[in-house]
């Protein structure tokens, strides 16, 4: 079996009085060369997977909201709100054009396969306006909304939210 | 110092590991860090349009006729004696901001009239103020919101 050797007393082969003290009261915590570089491995592996749950973490929030999917919702309704004959003044629409105006002509034949179009009152119900594809089948919804003012008449103005849906 | 090589081997080693650390925290914040501008703008006019869209809602006067709620907040922070009109924003608020919190205050003469939903925001928060000339003075509306 081989003998380790501490400090200098090579004579006897027992360990050193020196270099017993020398690692007992090693008060500095320093150990060798080789002993740090497998502490920085566990270190650097830490930051790895530190990485890499970054990573999942972002990937998955691309898979919740794709931003292209979002990007077409935002273009319809962009589209809603500066079309003249609904908003005759911005963000002001008057209630009988809601179900008088032509919303099949709105969405574009390269946007998302399932569009759904709903205006919301404040103390009503939520009013489907327009809808296309099947909503049993989408993999990927996109929603946003926004606030615009229904004028029932003169003295009758609500606040809505006008949301737009898409889906594919 | 010439003897002590563990002295240099822990410097050595402490100088490997900021120079990776440097770099993986670099990665790290080019791949995440988000320009936060367009979402900032986006969420600023759809506060100025939520604030705009409340203020022409209407609601019944005292005389029968009805006001916007720009006329009634006016006319309540004068005289202080109802708060129909902050009622109604904190109705409506909700529905138009969904998901965020929210302060809508009118001064005059420095008298206030609050409505507000949800805990205090933090820093990130969206301001539309809106002055309005009356005949008894300077109405300010103040429209303050943020992401819960």
């Amino acid at each position: 079996m081989e003998r380790i050797v501490f400090g200098d007393d090579e004579e006897s082969g027992r360990p050193g009085r020196s270099g017993r003290r020398k690692l007992r009261e090693n008060a500095r915590g320093l150990g060798g060369f080789y002993e740090a570089i497998l502490s920085l491995m566990v270190v650097t592996l830490g930051v790895m997977l530190l990485t890499a749950s970054f990573a999942l973490l972002s990937a998955d929030d691309a898979a919740s909201a794709p931003e292209d999917l979002y990007e077409q919702g935002r273009e319809l309704m962009d589209r809603l709100l500066s079309n003249t004959t609904l908003f005759r003044e911005d963000r002001m629409v008057e209630r009988p054009d809601l179900v008088h105006f032509f919303w099949s002509g709105l969405p574009s034949s390269d946007g998302p396969p399932g569009v759904r179009i709903m205006i919301t009152e404040r103390g009503g119900g939520t009013e489907v306006l327009y809808r296309s594809g099947d909503p049993g089948k989408m993999s990927e919804r996109a929603s946003l909304g926004e606030p615009v003012s229904v004028w029932y008449s003169p003295g009758d103005v609500r606040p809505a939210s006008l949301t737009v849906w898409v889906w594919r | 110092m010439r003897r002590d090589r563990c002295g240099m081997a822990a410097i050595f080693d402490a100088l490997l590991f900021l120079a990776v650390a440097s770099v993986v925290s670099v990665a790290l914040l080019g791949a995440f860090a988000e320009d936060p501008k367009p979402a900032d703008r986006t969420v600023q006019e759809k506060v100025e349009a939520a604030h705009q869209v409340l203020l022409r809602s209407t609601l019944p006067g005292g005389a029968g006729n009805n006001v916007t709620v720009l006329e009634m907040a006016a006319l309540e922070v004068r005289t202080m004696s109802s708060n129909r009109s902050t009622d109604l924003a904190s109705g409506a608020l909700p529905l138009l901001l969904p998901g965020m919190g929210f302060e809508w205050t009118v001064d005059w003469d420095g008298r206030t009239m609050t409505a507000s939903a949800g805990p205090p925001g933090g820093s990130d928060a969206y301001c539309s103020l809106v002055e309005a000339d009356l005949p008894w003075g300077t109405v300010v509306y103040r429209l303050r919101a943020w992401a819960l």
